[in-house]
């Protein structure tokens, strides 16, 4: 599985660094599963991230100069209240579930 | 290390890392430096109100997802750590495809105490398919590092 895993971080670019950075991540991914932090939140973070900067980036460029007003659209406005959703009910659903175990 | 500061680990770890992409950030223009912001202040305010919930927990005495403490477990860490630094050496020192066949022979023979041909010979083929790989598919240089033939 090891020798799989450093051929795999050494294909994408071809660089032997690409394989020191996996077992640093091998290592830290280890820590995250042991005290019960959730790994996909990072995961995704390094998948989607450069998209997301990226874009974020043009956005803001876009609404400084006047070309964009990405609070006027519906498709963005719904977006903005599923992420505060995301956010809230957790902690919501959490709070529901002690009110109703302690009355 | 004590179990506090074991645990203290991966939250202190994600916020050096969040802090190092903030300075990283610093030399970029003033509109710039709003995206990685926008992205470190949920993270670090997602990060400690994970953090403030366990230490909740862990004050009231409920269940959390605990490190498993059985004993033998940081000697297996150490170990495995160790393989990796190996590893890790193998492949800086003759490269990818040599490195990962001796680290292959190394293991076989240390960690799961394989015989010395059965070692040997797995060795050798692991070395053949990732020479012809690098060779044919990859074109990457078989051999690199410290110990490359000249």
């Amino acid at each position: 599985v090891i020798v799989l895993a450093a051929l795999g971080a050494f294909t994408y670019r071809q660089r032997v660094d690409d394989i020191f950075v996996a077992c640093l991540f091998g290592v830290v991914g280890y820590y995250l599963k042991k005290h019960g932090w959730p790994r996909v939140p990072l995961v995704i973070a390094l998948l989607l991230g450069e998209a997301f900067e990226m874009n974020l980036h043009v956005t803001m460029r876009l609404t400084e100069l006047g070309r964009l007003d990405p609070f006027a659209r519906p498709v963005t406005l719904v977006l903005l209240v599923l992420t505060a959703l995301n956010l809230v009910l957790p902690a919501l659903r959490r709070r529901a579930s002690a009110l109703a175990a302690n009355p | 290390m004590t179990a506090r500061a074991e645990r203290m680990t991966v939250p202190v770890t994600m916020l050096a890392l969040v802090l190092a992409m903030l300075v990283d950030a610093a030399s970029l223009t003033r509109v710039a430096r709003l995206v990685p912001l926008a992205v470190a202040v949920p993270t670090v305010l997602l990060i400690v109100v994970e953090l403030v919930r366990r230490s909740g927990h862990a004050k009231s005495g409920r269940d959390l997802p605990r490190p498993e403490s059985t004993a033998g477990v940081g000697r297996l860490e150490a170990q495995m750590l160790a393989w990796l630094l190996v590893l890790c050496v193998c492949v800086a020192a003759t490269g990818a495809a040599p490195g990962l066949a001796v680290f292959t022979c190394v293991y076989l023979r240390v960690a799961s105490r394989a015989p010395l041909p059965r070692a040997a010979a797995v060795s050798f083929v692991t070395y053949a398919v990732l020479h012809l790989l690098f060779q044919y598919v990859l074109h990457a240089p078989v051999w690199s590092g410290w110990l490359r033939p000249v």
